[in-house]
């Protein structure tokens, strides 16, 4: 209780890190609550306006349909951040398994599995990501129409990102295997099973948390990267990274249309990294070198 | 401190040695004509090309028998590497006069027996061409290429007493000198392709005939054209021809604004508002087709009910508004600017009879929910969701966007597991048999499951006979059964194409094929 | 013998350095590139490398690394290969559907007809010897030739941006380090953060309005000189020369606190000497060991810059490839990133020893 207390005034002192926390959870509560704060819906068109300046009624102005710029953004955020956080707990719970399999057997499977992550590493990520995706895609159904719109997208970046974390949780696993309670608790002849997950997971947890934090804004910038490219949502959802890419086809005419995704998105992913700093200052200095 | 000396001595030597590059962006601007490509040119093998990028470059380095006029209202074709021809009353034997006075960058003069190993080559099985078919009209030619007949003496063409090349069709087809102003159909070397094999193409192999050769081609950045002094023709006014690789619209328009390019095309479509104000600016249809089909093997649209409500439903205009490109909606299944088009056939915009059409069906049986399937580009992406809105709107249908990355989606297309699907036909050879024949039973090209005896026989009855009042009524037939009785596809626009071209620039040619001859270019001094 | 070495190396390494940075500034300001001096700085750096193993003792470890890289690039290849196959659609599939006896005549040439099986194994016998295959969609054209043209401008590129990111990575992050907490140090490093977050597609857009548009004074697309290479290099060196003045400030706080560098001090020597001779060599570590894939990534060239500047460069084909279902690009352009990934590894384990001769390599 006593570390719990003493983290949230921690996280207060450190400026920096507490207002970033704060806009993030702004900007989680502008996507969670999407449908009561937008002054319109997403797709609605308003032909007869298409490409008109920030107005009252439509404080952002409207893109080349004639859809108000401020509701896709605050859509967009629902569908960036979905991303980002659902990715980043998809891949963390791989990653984490992954590590705490193959740092505890350690061994032979050690080897082999690490192995596996070397030739993981070794296809491109953008390969790995399109392939993924095409192939989920083409081969699995999903009704739930803003669901499917993201699923191709939230399987192939996990597929894609678990690996780095695996190595990270593997190297702690391997550190704390070593350390004295845990032997104490072998040599008590405690099971496999309950040394992991009552003596070495909580003792890895602040690395975990922190990577999670790390993982989020990483996650995002390739989901904006897949939209950019084309590869990412489904029509007519919106994403920060389909609106940068809407607004990049009309550069040279329509300049400002890029202003409000790409600010979003440096804003967000700034404090995404100041907090994850912030927080792995508090949690775990140590852990400086190796995140 | 030794070593220190000598590695400066040896680098300072190397950049006496050396000398600039030379640079494109440095060629002489007035002698100059700067184009860009989305993308490289897959081969300039012109047996073997099968995209626009290649077309484009081959045209210009390269001739055929015969060439497009566009001085008339319709597409016309004219000699080119041909004297002249004539064609037996039965349209079925087709005999070119080749010039004599065509020799080919290497000196060697132009013969027929060029024609007829270049279509040799073409039909040749090994060759593995995808445009082999158009010379399928040609005798047993299709039998070749299926390997049946092994010897090509057998084949329909050969060569006269007096160099001239006789060609025997399998059936009359009035439209036969169409088809030679294809690359595919062009004249080749064989000697220089055994000599240099797959480079053969490159820039210091090439033998090419045409107004200008190919000077310098660096690979996925840039291929230079440059005017060939030994054209039988008029020398071309432009000295070099520039083709830059451009992979984004958004890149070429920016190097465009920046002068470093004399055309910005294609143009994004969302940009034209603001384009289409400038004096630079023109545009021009071509002989394609944007149209949407119904797949009739799904359940939902077995219902021809169904599929005409769906047509009445929406509005075309409020599409073609919103692309803003200036398109002029369709109701016929072919083109603007294509013999027999007719604006009166096909079914209208009219929610009221939509309404009508629906309530006429036991509500049971209505689908609740259709699936439109389209690639992903942003176009497509804004016309299905247009369509989205107008159905919803309209007659109160739900719709589900499906969009799939594009070679999934021709997958789906071919495996039937689609809906209503959106596709475009460019003009092979502006004649109407070209898109009439793909809603026929036998055509590779229809995704709808569609069969109709009566519009086959119609087809093809219309595809032997010369562009006559006849000729039109048959497509007309055809034409209702297909879009009005049958309601199968859904045209919705004719393309257009736009284009930015610098003021320096004079004679640039704006037709119908987008068939762009550089040597009729010119340069404002 | 060891000071015959000694003498070559001394006479080699700075004369690989030296070719090196000429080479890049050559190109750089579009002179042709001189054969010799790529000849001299290709064997002089190799022979360095020969000498740096066998002085260290590592061959057989550099052996066995290579033998291992080998049964990787064996098993990326499979695994590729095996995914790719699961794709739906065919190369050959287009708007413009093909009649079958033509399609039959495609497939027919690229043994597409035969079995799975049968087209693992006899891609994998070309492999063996070195070949990689027909592209699909470039008729006519090997892989390896496509390879070999745009491999080298994503090189290029890649070094433009190298140079930039730890040219300004490391003395920014060192300067940081040095003011730690000034206003130096803070704004510096929110720089550095910024660069982090900001995604090379939106600054370059943004980049491409300022400098081309409204200053006029680079080139906003096109690889034809100076200053067409200056925009994309700036933009995709921008993100890791972030990262790395970031990596380089903390590990040097870090080194800062420990035992060493106190005796260090209490022995009365000179700062500045502590801080240049003891902990700038140990506070390149992780910077290092973040390089290895820095390296590979940015030398395979970046898709979205190369798409934004319409650079002629090799990370075109990864996405193309894809897209154009062209089998045996995808794996060409996997198998050339994966074998520079496990090169770049390779020599990074290599530098380690380097700097750190406490660590051992078995």
């Amino acid at each position: 209780m006593k570390t719990t207390k003493n983290f949230y005034e921690k996280l207060y002192q450190n400026k920096v890190c507490f207002y970033c926390g704060l806009f993030i959870i702004l900007i989680s509560l502008c996507a969670l609550l999407a449908p009561l704060i937008s002054p319109y819906s997403f797709d609605q068109q308003f032909p007869s306006k298409a490409l008109e300046g920030s107005s009252l009624k439509h404080w952002l102005g409207t893109d080349h349909l004639g859809r108000d710029l401020l509701s896709r953004m605050i859509y967009g955020s629902r569908m960036s951040m979905a991303v980002g956080i659902f990715t980043a707990l998809i891949s963390t719970f791989l990653g984490v398994l992954y590590g705490l399999v193959s740092g505890w057997l350690g061994g032979f499977t050690d080897r082999i599995l690490m192995r596996f992550i070397d030739i993981m590493f070794s296809i491109p990520t953008l390969v790995l990501l399109i392939l993924v995706k095409v192939l989920f895609d083409s081969f699995i159904v999903i009704e739930h129409p803003e669901l499917k719109a993201l699923a191709g997208t939230l399987v192939a970046l996990s597929l894609v990102s678990w690996a780095s974390l695996a190595r990270v949780v593997r190297a702690q696993v391997l550190q704390s295997k070593e350390k004295l309670f845990v032997e104490a608790s072998r040599s008590l002849g405690a099971s496999s099973f309950r040394i992991i997950f009552i003596h070495i997971l909580p003792n890895i947890l602040s690395p975990i948390i922190i990577l999670i934090t790390f993982q989020i804004p990483s996650n995002i910038l390739f989901e904006s990267m897949l939209s950019f490219l084309g590869l990412g949502l489904q029509a007519p959802f919106s994403s920060w990274g389909v609106l940068v890419d809407e607004a990049w086809r009309s550069l040279s005419t329509y300049p400002r249309l890029l202003l409000a995704p790409g600010l979003m998105l440096f804003l967000t992913m700034l404090s995404f990294n100041l907090f994850g700093d912030g927080l792995r200052d508090i949690l775990d200095p140590q852990l400086k070198n190796q995140i | 401190m030794k070593g220190l000396f000598l590695a400066l001595f040896l680098s300072l030597c190397s950049c006496f040695f050396t000398k600039k590059q030379s640079f494109y962006t440095n060629y002489n601007l007035k002698e100059s004509f700067r184009y860009p490509i989305l993308s490289e040119p897959p081969t300039l093998d012109w047996n073997k090309s099968t995209d626009r990028a290649s077309a484009l470059i081959i045209q210009n380095i390269m001739e055929g028998l015969t060439e497009y006029d566009f001085s008339e209202k319709e597409p016309q074709v004219k000699a080119a590497l041909a004297k002249n021809w004539t064609n037996s009353k039965d349209n079925k034997v087709w005999t070119f006069f080749i010039k004599d006075n065509v020799f080919w960058t290497d000196g060697e003069r132009l013969t027929a027996k060029h024609f007829l190993s270049s279509w040799e080559r073409l039909l040749n099985p090994k060759t593995a061409s995808e445009y082999a078919y158009f010379l399928f009209p040609i005798k047993k030619a299709r039998k070749y290429n299926q390997g049946i007949i092994k010897d090509f003496k057998e084949v329909g063409v050969k060569i006269g007493k007096q160099g001239e090349l006789i060609v025997e069709l399998e059936k009359a087809l009035f439209y036969f000198p169409y088809l030679l102003t294809h690359t595919s159909t062009f004249p080749i070397r064989t000697d220089v392709i055994e000599k240099k094999k797959a480079l053969w193409t490159e820039a210091e192999n090439i033998v090419t005939l045409g107004p200008y050769k190919l000077y310098k081609w660096e690979h996925d950045k840039a291929l230079v054209l440059i005017k060939n002094d030994s054209y039988y023709g008029k020398a071309p006014s432009i000295k070099n021809i520039i083709f830059y690789i451009i992979p984004e619209e958004t890149t070429i328009m920016n190097l465009y604004q920046s002068g470093r390019l004399d055309v910005a095309t294609p143009l994004i479509s969302r940009d034209l508002p603001f384009l289409t104000k400038r004096k630079d600016h023109y545009f021009h249809n071509i002989l394609s087709l944007y149209y949407y089909g119904f797949n009739l093997k799904a359940p939902n649209l077995k219902n021809k009910k169904v599929r005409q409500a769906i047509i009445h439903a929406i509005d075309r205009k409020e599409i073609v508004q919103l692309l803003n490109r200036g398109n002029p909606i369709s109701t016929s299944f072919l083109p603007q600017g294509l013999f027999a088009y007719n604006p009166k056939i096909g079914l209208n915009f009219d929610p009221e009879k939509a309404r009508k059409l629906l309530k006429e069906i036991p509500p049971q049986s209505l689908p609740s929910k259709i699936q439109i399937f389209y690639n992903t580009t942003s176009d497509h992406k804004m016309i299905a969701e247009n369509i989205q809105s107008q159905l919803k709107k309209n007659i109160n249908l739900n719709i589900e966007l499906n969009n799939q990355e594009w070679k999934t989606y021709l997958q789906r297309l071919k495996a039937k597991q689609v809906e209503i699907f959106r596709l475009g036909w460019l003009a092979d050879y502006p004649d109407p048999d070209n898109f009439m024949n793909l809603m026929a039973s036998f055509s590779e090209n229809n995704h709808t499951g569609w069969k109709n005896e009566r519009y086959d026989s119609l087809i093809l009855k219309a595809m032997v006979m010369k562009n006559t009042n006849l000729r039109k009524k048959l497509y007309d037939q055809a034409q209702k059964i297909l879009l009005e009785e049958e309601a199968v596809v859904f045209p919705i626009f004719t393309d257009v194409s736009h284009i930015l071209i610098s003021p320096r620039i004079k004679n640039y040619p704006l037709n119908v094929m987008s068939y762009i001859l550089f040597k009729h270019i010119e340069v404002k001094q | 013998m060891s000071s015959f070495f000694s003498w070559i190396e001394k006479l080699l390494g700075p004369t690989s350095l030296i070719s090196f940075f000429t080479l890049t500034g050559l190109s750089f300001f579009y002179y042709k590139i001189p054969f010799f001096l790529v000849f001299i700085f290709i064997i002089s750096s190799l022979v360095c490398f020969f000498i740096f193993i066998i002085k260290k003792n590592l061959l057989l470890y550099v052996l066995g690394r290579i033998l291992e890289a080998f049964l990787t690039l064996f098993i990326v290849s499979s695994l590729t290969f095996l995914l790719l196959r699961g794709l739906p659609g065919g190369p050959f599939d287009q708007e413009k559907n093909l009649a079958p006896e033509i399609q039959a005549n495609i497939e027919k040439k690229y043994h597409l007809d035969k079995s799975l099986t049968w087209q693992y194994f006899y891609y994998m016998k070309g492999l063996s010897r070195g070949y990689l295959g027909e592209s699909y969609k470039y008729t006519d054209r090997n892989i390896s030739d496509i390879l070999k043209d745009s491999l080298p401008v994503s090189i290029q590129l890649g070094i433009y941006a190298l140079i930039i990111a730890f040219a300004v990575g490391i003395p920014l992050g060192v300067f940081a380090a040095r003011k730690q907490n000034t206003f130096f140090d803070q704004s510096s490093m929110l720089l550095s953060i910024s660069g982090v977050s900001l995604p090379s597609f939106v600054i370059a857009p943004i980049f491409i309005l300022f400098f081309s548009f409204y200053l006029g004074w680079l080139e906003p697309a096109l690889w034809e000189g100076t200053l067409f290479y200056i925009l994309p290099s700036v933009v995709l060196g921008l993100r890791p020369a972030s990262i790395i003045a970031r990596l380089t400030r903390s590990s040097i706080l870090d080194i800062l606190s420990h035992d060493y560098v106190r005796t260090a001090r209490a022995k009365g020597l000179n700062e500045t000497s502590i801080f240049y001779k003891h902990i700038l060599k140990n506070a390149f570590l992780p910077v290092l060991t973040f390089s290895a894939p820095l390296i590979a990534g940015i030398l395979t060239g970046s898709f979205i810059i190369e798409k934004i500047f319409a650079i002629p460069g090799l990370g075109q084909h990864f996405i193309n490839s894809v897209t154009n279902r062209d089998y045996p690009l995808i794996l060409g352009t996997v198998l050339i990133y994966s074998s520079l990934l496990i090169l770049s590894n390779l020599i990074v384990d290599l530098l380690y020893t380097y700097f750190d001769p406490r660590i051992k390599l078995s």
